[in-house]
């Protein structure tokens, strides 16, 4: 169950959170994270619906400003304009223009990032091919499946290169061999020195990653390898990790 | 049934801006009405070219106009232009007759009245013969409002596409990838305005020429002047839909801003003339951009004025633009806290 063709390097941190809060109003949605993840490291945020990963997900983009504590990329502090140039960021929701074609739509995402003319045209090529979407290129996305706009999705978060990438339950609706596909796809990324986030509830998803961090009512109930939490829940099953969390046996 | 209308009222109690919508606008509109179409307190001003004293003694007892005495060697029609007077009075053979600058029931039947019951002390048979600067007697109604419908329909519909654009921005969840990117926020602002404003430009063409040759509308002036107003009144709409979608959360939210934003806009955009407007209300036409945008049109077209002419209309029409921009530049960083 380990992670397979990790290059993780632990010598460098590239997302750290320490003692990260957030509230909406009075009620406080994270509650003191601490937690860090290194370059060509995918990491997973393991929780139930609600558990406020999607917060966490959108305070290391930026979207939102922590109440508390403090959150650095590659050194640099979140919020920081410097770091969308880096950043590669894929909602929950597909994120698409459906009366757009696949391409245009990459070609749009793309040029945010200054890419331009030739250059971008063949990145939007590469990114599609790479993702297995080229010979839909030009059909609208109000066409394509709910798999193909989840990996169009991905194809827009990558359209830059990105140094550290954000996925908000990108597997979610996705079909086990197409989630394969996908999952490939982080590994890959990740074998090249991206460090990778991806929140998920789906459990047999943590063991696909280097590192699981469980995530449980705003607090983080377990960090560590996803190696050494296996080893150190009964029976190796993540699924009974979640439920010690929630009995707070977890570590 | 019981159970689908239960749930109905479930949804509508807990949506605020719907409650409000149903049972607050339709009477804060109906109010604005009232007040907009009550009776006006303007006194029109009439100028007399050598009456007879008799005649002008008997109009200066008539309280509904004041009376003056028109100096100088202009003509009527040049007198009436320059904004001295509302209404010039003279009489020859064929009779009495008043000049208006347009057609304005406020001010005709203030005068006409007043006139009528000036003669009747006099020459109960004397003729009337009422004519005006801009326009004609008998003129449709959309001849002669019909440079407001230009202003009008265009600004709504502008409105009504940007707003539910960036709104689906929104609900798509494109605007959160979009302002995750090194995108600063004025270039989303500016390119929805650039973008619209490609239609905007199509649309007055269509819209001024249509009117012209089709619908055989009388206009006058420069077709260009009145694009660029068209053009500048369909990027104040922009912002305005921009802004109204920051703070919704669904297509439906936008609709519900038509009566706050639209509807008053109308009513003030001088399709009652402003400054006839009862309790002193006009001065809430200046703050309203329609309201610039349909006065430099009708400056434009309907009385001729060139480029030149309508600058302080251009003016405060970019001023709104660049306000509103601003605004939305605020209203679009909220989903992004760097």
């Amino acid at each position: 169950m380990l992670a397979f063709f990790s290059r993780t390097d632990y010598t460098k941190i590239m997302i750290l959170l320490n003692a990260v809060s957030k509230s909406f109003g009075k009620k406080k949605v994270i509650d003191n994270v601490t937690l860090g993840v290194h370059s060509g490291e995918i990491a997973c945020l393991l929780g139930p619906s609600g558990a406020g990963k999607t917060t966490l997900i959108r305070l290391i983009t930026g979207a939102l400003r922590a109440d508390a504590g403090e959150i650095t990329v590659d050194g640099i502090k979140v919020p920081s304009l410097k770091l969308f140039e880096r950043m590669g960021f894929m909602p929950q929701g597909d994120a698409l223009y459906a009366d757009l074609t696949g391409l245009d739509n990459l070609l749009f995402f793309g040029g945010l990032y200054r890419m331009k003319g030739k250059e971008l045209k063949a990145r939007a090529f590469e990114t599609l091919e790479m993702l297995g979407l080229l010979s839909d290129k030009d059909v609208l996305v109000s066409k394509y499946s709910g798999g193909m706009k989840k990996r169009l999705s991905l194809a827009a978060a990558l359209m830059h290169r990105p140094d550290f990438l954000l996925l908000d339950e990108p597997t979610v609706g996705i079909d086990p061999i197409l989630r394969q596909t996908i999952w490939r796809q982080f590994k890959s990324l990740a074998a090249g020195g991206a460090c990778i986030i991806v929140s998920t509830h789906v459990m047999d998803e943590a063991a696909k990653c280097d590192r699981t961090a469980l995530i449980y009512g705003g607090s983080l109930v377990a960090n560590d390898t996803t190696e050494n939490l296996l080893k150190n829940t009964p029976g190796g099953n993540i699924e009974e990790l979640f439920f010690m969390a929630k009995e707070g046996k977890a570590c | 049934m019981l159970n689908m209308a239960k749930r109905i009222i479930k949804q509508i109690l807990r949506d605020k801006r719907s409650l409000a919508m149903i049972l607050i606008v339709p009477l804060l509109l109906l109010s604005l009405l009232f007040l907009l179409l009550g009776k006006s307190a303007y006194v029109p001003v009439v100028a007399t070219e050598s009456l007879p004293a008799p005649f002008v003694e008997a109009l200066q007892n008539q309280k509904a106009i004041r009376v003056i005495q028109k100096e100088g060697s202009e003509t009527a029609e040049a007198y009436l232009k320059s904004g001295k007077a509302d209404a010039v009075l003279s009489i020859d053979a064929d009779g009495m007759h008043i000049l208006f600058k347009e057609m304005d029931s406020v001010k005709m039947s203030a005068v006409t009245d007043a006139v009528k019951s000036a003669a009747a002390s006099i020459n109960p048979q004397g003729q009337m013969n009422v004519e005006f600067v801009y326009g004609k007697q008998g003129e449709s109604l959309f001849d002669s409002l019909g440079f407001l419908l230009l202003g009008i329909l265009s600004f709504f519909m502008i409105f009504l596409l940007s707003g539910m654009s960036f709104v689906r921005e929104r609900t798509s969840d494109t605007v959160e990838r979009l302002m995750l990117t090194p995108v600063k926020t004025p270039s989303v602002v500016g390119g929805y305005a650039l973008g619209f404003g490609v239609f905007a430009v199509i649309q007055s063409v269509l819209m001024i020429l249509f009117a012209k040759f089709v619908l055989q509308m009388p206009f006058i002036g420069e077709w260009w002047t009145a694009m660029l107003i068209m053009l500048l009144l369909a990027v104040v709409a922009v912002m305005f839909g921009v802004l109204v979608s920051a703070v919704s959360k669904s297509e439906f939210q936008v609709m519900q801003f038509v009566p706050l934003v639209i509807i008053p806009q109308i009513f003030f955009s001088g399709l009652i003339p402003v400054e006839t407007l009862p309790y002193h209300l006009n001065f809430i036409s200046y703050l309203m951009p329609l309201y610039y945008g349909c006065t430099g049109l009708k400056n434009v077209l309907v009385y001729g004025y060139s480029m030149l002419q309508v600058w302080p209309q251009i003016l405060i029409l970019c001023g709104f633009a660049a306000a509103l921009f601003v605004l939305n530049i605020f209203a679009v960083k909220k989903y992004r806290a760097a």
